[in-house]
């Protein structure tokens, strides 16, 4: 693993400027949050680090091979159970009962064997959280992992991620400061 | 539900009461035979010794032609949905089978080909680019989202197909192949007809035809609207049964 390394990035939708000559340095077994007013550029930021899209210029570099991504929907196969959609992502070393007791955590032990289209969505949310911390991916990207969840689950959450995320660089978007302090060793504010 | 069922009850117990009227005013049964005298037929047909010989023959042809097309149109259909070239490749061959009349397929058939093997390849025409056309749509209507899912978290071509895009093309082979069983029921009877095809239901016809005998012609078109209901049903929970199967992977 190494630092992940952004320079000179920019990226236009059409005539609009999303990211402009952008440079940051992601140190690496890191928790970075990603702070700025929307249609700044963070999910922008997040997808070219993912490789989904790529950048009109500027480079990036160091980003992990296996790297994760709670995307800002839930993203989830609907026909399918909890279960088989976390074990999807997993190698075979990865036990059935290991992600039993990640869903555990969330508080969601007894919804494993339920089909996605029966959860509701604060436990849609909390199962795609669980699916990118069981890849064991070296890098994880957050975009507002907690949206829609309450107060009360979302600090249980929380601690569910920190606890599960030391020593792997993770990039996580949000627009809740109390967030950012809980969890992040650095802070990133895109103006 | 119950309501609409004995609606349709009554609909059809209707459609029978008109079909008889319209046959004693008409009064010749070389024209228009009675229901009654198509039932009395029927009780006849099925007891003949050749009749499961004759329906077991054209089954055999027309499902063939109709499974050479599921499996093929399913591939091909997955195939040109991943790989846009390949699509373009086989587009003037799916736009010829699908805008050339049936009729005409039929008599180039006659003139280069088996006549017994006629019936197998006119199923075969009809049916696929029923098949191909729509799990080519169910690929493209695939969430992009999904894809990219599968993109970021690696996943292998099978838990793409399995997980990502078999629930997008289901609902699109189901509707293609509940059309395509009728539809080739119907085809393969015509190619039947006019190849004038020893031991076939499509022979029948032709021989009722040419003898004025009504009540077989609509006995024998009685025989084949059940068959290509049952098929269509069996079909039906072969798939959900493969499909169950298949998710369980």
């Amino acid at each position: 693993m190494s630092n992940i390394i952004i320079k000179n990035l920019s990226k236009n939708y059409k005539d609009k400027k999303v990211l402009d000559n952008f440079s940051a340095v992601f140190k690496e077994k890191t928790f970075t949050c990603i702070e700025g007013p929307s249609g700044c550029g963070k999910t922008t930021l997040l997808n070219i680090i993912s490789g989904l899209i790529a950048p009109d210029s500027g480079t990036i570099a160091g980003v992990p091979e296996k790297t994760a991504y709670v995307f800002q929907e839930d993203r989830l196969c609907e026909d399918f159970t909890a279960l088989r959609n976390i074990r999807l992502v997993c190698n075979k070393e990865k036990t059935d009962e290991e992600i039993l007791n990640h869903l555990k955590e969330v508080s969601l032990f007894s919804e494993a064997n339920t089909p996605i289209r029966k959860l509701s969505g604060g436990m849609k949310r909390r199962i795609s959280i669980v699916r990118a911390i069981c890849y064991d991916a070296d890098c994880i990207l957050l975009d507002e992992p907690f949206k829609g969840l309450d107060e009360k689950l979302k600090q249980s959450v929380m601690k569910y991620v920190k606890k599960h995320t030391e020593n792997k660089t993770v990039i996580c978007v949000t627009h809740d400061p109390f967030e950012s302090e809980y969890l992040s060793d650095s802070r990133l504010i895109i103006k | 539900m119950k309501k609409t069922k004995l609606l349709k009850l009554i609909s059809v117990i209707a459609a029978i009461v008109i079909w008889q009227i319209v046959a004693m005013k008409v009064g010749m049964d070389m024209l228009l035979a009675s229901p009654l005298k198509v039932l009395v037929r029927f009780t006849d047909v099925w007891k003949e010794k050749e009749f499961f010989s004759t329906v077991l023959f054209s089954f055999f042809r027309i499902t063939s032609g109709f499974l050479i097309a599921f499996i093929l149109g399913t591939v091909l259909g997955v195939v040109a949905g991943k790989i846009h070239i390949i699509e373009i490749l086989l587009w003037p061959y799916v736009i010829t089978i699908k805008s050339v009349p049936i009729a005409s397929f039929i008599i180039m058939c006659l003139i280069w080909m088996n006549y017994s093997q006629l019936t197998v390849l006119i199923s075969f025409l009809i049916a696929f680019p029923m098949i191909y056309s729509n799990v080519l749509q169910g690929i493209k209507s695939t969430d992009n989202k999904m894809i990219e899912v599968a993109k970021i978290y690696r996943l292998s071509l099978r838990k793409q197909l399995l997980y990502i895009y078999l629930p997008s093309v289901k609902p699109f082979i189901i509707s293609a192949s509940s059309i395509a069983v009728g539809m080739t029921w119907k085809a393969g009877v015509a190619a039947e007809i006019i190849g004038i095809i020893d031991g076939s239901i499509g022979e029948k016809l032709y021989n009722a035809k040419i003898y004025f005998q009504n009540s077989d012609l609509l006995c024998w078109t009685l025989v084949i609207i059940i068959i290509s209901i049952i098929t269509e049903k069996l079909f039906a929970l072969l798939l959900k049964l493969i499909f169950r199967t298949v998710e369980r992977l």
